[in-house]
Parts: structure tokens; sequence; C-alpha cells
């Protein structure tokens, strides 16, 4: 049985702090079911992704519209919780355990920080002060060095994404777009990362539903993995999260029998710029060292042959971090169907979808989920 | 020295800027350290230990 998502639906995404975090998640919930043309005594079952929702956030956000009384499971795995509950979804259904689920993800960030996230101190990353941007500069220095690129090449994944991103209504920070000088002339952060080259923290959900018939606007989940990060030690030249997302990647390509080349769109983790980089490169989408210059050129633009983050991405929608996954899903979806406006990729007919959780100490990442959507081959 | 980083933010009890690396012991794993004097360091750069603040390993070329 191949799931099909037949509704996704999100909230608007940027800074809410007098908001409800369940109105949030609500609007999210509504567009879907009604994009499903479903009712909530439809749904057999639900999978919510939040890492700093308050506690029972899920059964509140249920209650609230009609959804109390059926399973529910909550999901924290860091920035991959809302794509997690969208594997475990799709599980349920693709082995015949429910027939229609819906799965959540929201998160209001504006209420819990003031700044970035702090990193859980009782980690020696949080002891020592290596917030992510952090863990994510570290990272960019290695692999420049590794492939002798100018910390520049960074900026081009910012100004694609942001470039996308103004075209996103629903995008956090959805404005004019910057210039590359203005990437570049941002304050440092990190590294080589400077501001415009770091996600925003923002509040907001999303959520699809995934059942086991086609529909008209149905779309397939072709495959789905989820992977938890190794060891991450001495001896291992690839940088952090490489080997978890190509891992989640290589079980997609074997479950579908697709590869690489044939995916028309992507949406993947960009929480910072060397992110896209090191993302697009362990999906295989790019060889090694070129992803940067593959931005530059315009080719994962919009326009180009392979577009990453038509949304905008976390760079320029934002990352709500329990319901990023899902909002990249969403993404998809609207892409597949031909409803994305002028960010539509032309004739766009698999998507992939890769989203990852990190920051525990002294593994690859806390969850890599990797999915491919679209026709069937 | 895998790799090196200066940070800008202010992180706990840290204010910056301060510069974090990625070290792998010879011989032993790969541990989280403070550069001291600031300052990145290309990867490869040999340094060594020259004691420990805060409970954090400190390093040094």
């Amino acid at each position: 049985m191949t799931p099909v998502i037949t509704g996704v639906g999100t909230s608007g995404f940027g800074r809410f702090p007098t908001a409800r975090i369940e109105s949030l998640a609500h609007a999210a919930v509504i567009e879907a079911l009604d994009d499903a043309g479903l009712s909530p005594a439809d749904i057999d079952a639900a999978y919510i992704g939040s890492v700093f929702g308050p506690a029972g956030i899920a059964n509140r956000v249920l209650a609230g519209v009609g959804l109390a009384g059926i399973p529910v499971y909550r999901i924290e795995a860091a920035c991959a919780s809302g794509t997690v509950a969208l594997h475990e979804a799709q599980r349920a259904v693709r082995t015949g355990v429910h027939r229609r689920v819906i799965a959540i993800g929201v998160e209001q960030l504006s209420v819990v920080f003031d700044g970035p996230i702090v990193p859980e101190p009782t980690d020696p990353e949080g002891r020592s002060g290596l917030a992510l941007p952090a863990l994510y500069a570290l990272q960019a220095n290695r692999y420049l060095a590794e492939h002798n690129l100018e910390p520049s090449v960074l900026a081009h994944i910012a100004v694609k994404n942001k470039f996308a991103g103004s075209m996103n209504p629903r995008a956090h920070l959805g404005g004019a777009p910057p210039s590359f000088e203005q990437v570049m002339a941002s304050r440092p952060i990190a590294g080589p990362l400077t501001l415009l080259q770091c996600c925003p923290m923002t509040d907001g959900a999303a959520a699809v539903i995934v059942a086991d018939g086609a529909t008209d606007t149905g779309v397939p989940i072709l495959a789905s993995s989820f992977v938890s990060g190794p060891a991450w030690e001495a001896g291992c030249d690839e940088p952090w999260s490489l080997r978890t997302v190509a891992a989640a990647a290589s079980s997609v390509w074997e479950q579908s029998g697709l590869g690489p080349a044939d995916i028309d769109v992507a949406e993947m983790h960009d929480a910072f710029t060397i992110g896209e980089i090191l993302t697009t490169e362990a999906l295989g989408l790019a060889e090694p060292g070129t992803a940067g210059r593959l931005a530059a050129e315009g080719v994962t633009a919009l326009g180009g042959r392979l577009p990453i983050n038509p949304s905008g991405g976390l760079l320029s929608r934002g990352h709500p971090l329990g319901a990023t996954g899902l909002a990249q899903a969403a993404e998809l979806v609207w892409q597949l169907r031909g409803a994305s406006g002028n960010r539509q990729v032309p004739e766009a007919r698999h998507a992939l979808l890769e989203t990852m959780g990190g920051g525990a100490a002294g593994v690859d990442g806390n969850a890599c989920v990797v999915a491919l959507l679209g026709a069937e081959r | 020295m895998w790799s090196s980083a200066d940070v800008h933010l202010a992180v706990g009890h840290r204010e910056p800027p301060f510069t974090l690396a990625q070290v792998d012991l010879d011989g032993g794993p790969r541990v989280l350290a403070t550069i001291r004097p600031n300052g990145e360091l290309p990867p490869g750069t040999r340094v060594e230990i020259l004691g420990e603040a805060l409970g954090d390993v400190v390093v040094g070329p």
C-alpha cells in the first residue's frame, strides 16, 4: 500500500508571541482537513512533532479541532521532529495500522528564547558554548579547506533561498531579498557564517494528512527513511551530519528504484547556508565541492535544472523546529500539484524532502529523514 | 585540528569572541576544545593541550 498525502496546511510563519500555540496548529490542521476533503471524524491517529512545545500540547491541539480520543503520539527529534512525525504517519498507513493519519508540527520559539537557541548545558557542546551556528561553522571551515573554496561560496545559498522566499506569502522573512554583498556584509555570527546565512527563530505550524487511497490531488509517498546518527568521532573525515544524510538517502533510492537524476525539486535543511551545501552533496544531487557553485550559477535556483528550497527554505520561510519538516512537505505537495504560483517548478514529477535534526553530543545528528514524493515510476 | 571557528555570539557564560575547535587527539577521541589565544587555525594544524578552563580542554599551536 503506497501512502498518499491527501491534504496539507500551514499557519503563517513569523514571530507570534501573543498567539496561543494551539491556534497556530489549528490553522494548519483546518487547512489540511479542508484540503483533503475530510472531517475530524475521518482521522484515525495523530503524530505530533514539537521540540519546545509545552507538556500536553499534542492533546490540547487535537481537542481544539475535534480530534480528541484518537491515538496520539508526540515526537521530539530536534529539527526533524515534524518529518519524523510524517515518517511514522506514512509507516502506519503503509503497514495497514491506520487508514487516515494526520502529522502535525508546531512550535512557538518566541515565547521560549530571547535570542538563539541555547545549547543543552549538560552536553559537552553546551558546556563549551557550541551553539548550533558554531557547530555548522566548524563544518563550513572544514569543507572550505578541503575543497579549497572561498567563504563567499556560502553566501550564494542565502541569496538564492531568500529570493525564492520573497515570493512566498507564508514566509517569515519574505520581504525584499538581500544582495550577495548584503549577505556578505551582515554581521559575523560564527566562522564564515554571517547573520543572513542563519535561519530565523520562527513560530508556526504545519499539518499533513496521509491516507491509504489515491485522490485527484493526492501525492504518493514513494519512499521514506529515518536514520538516527551514529557516533561521530576521531577518524571520521566527513563533516558532521554527512554520513547520516547519505544513509537515509541511500535507503530511499533503494526503496523507490529511483535516483538523484530523477529528482525535479527538493526541500532540504538549510538552517545555515553550509547545511544546504553539505546536504545537496550528501543526497547525491551534486558532486562534492560543487553545491555552492551550482547555486551561484542558478542550477539550484528557481528556473534552474534542479530547484532547491523553492519555498525559501529555513533561511527565509523560517525554522519553527517541530513544524519545519511538514512545511517542507507542504511546499513539495504544492509543487507536485502545480499549485505553487510564481514559485512553480515546471513539470515537477518527483520531489525530495530532507530534514536534519542535530545537536546531541558525540553523534552525527539526532535524526535525519529523507522522503521521496511524486508519481509512481 | 579537525576544524575551528570564531564565535561572535554570547553563549551561556561565554562572552564573544571566542574560538572553538574540534581536535582529534593522537590515538584518542575527537574532543571539543577552546583555542587560546583566540583565532581560527587551518584544519590539519597540530596543536597541544595547554590545560583546562571551566571544564573545557584548552588547546593552542
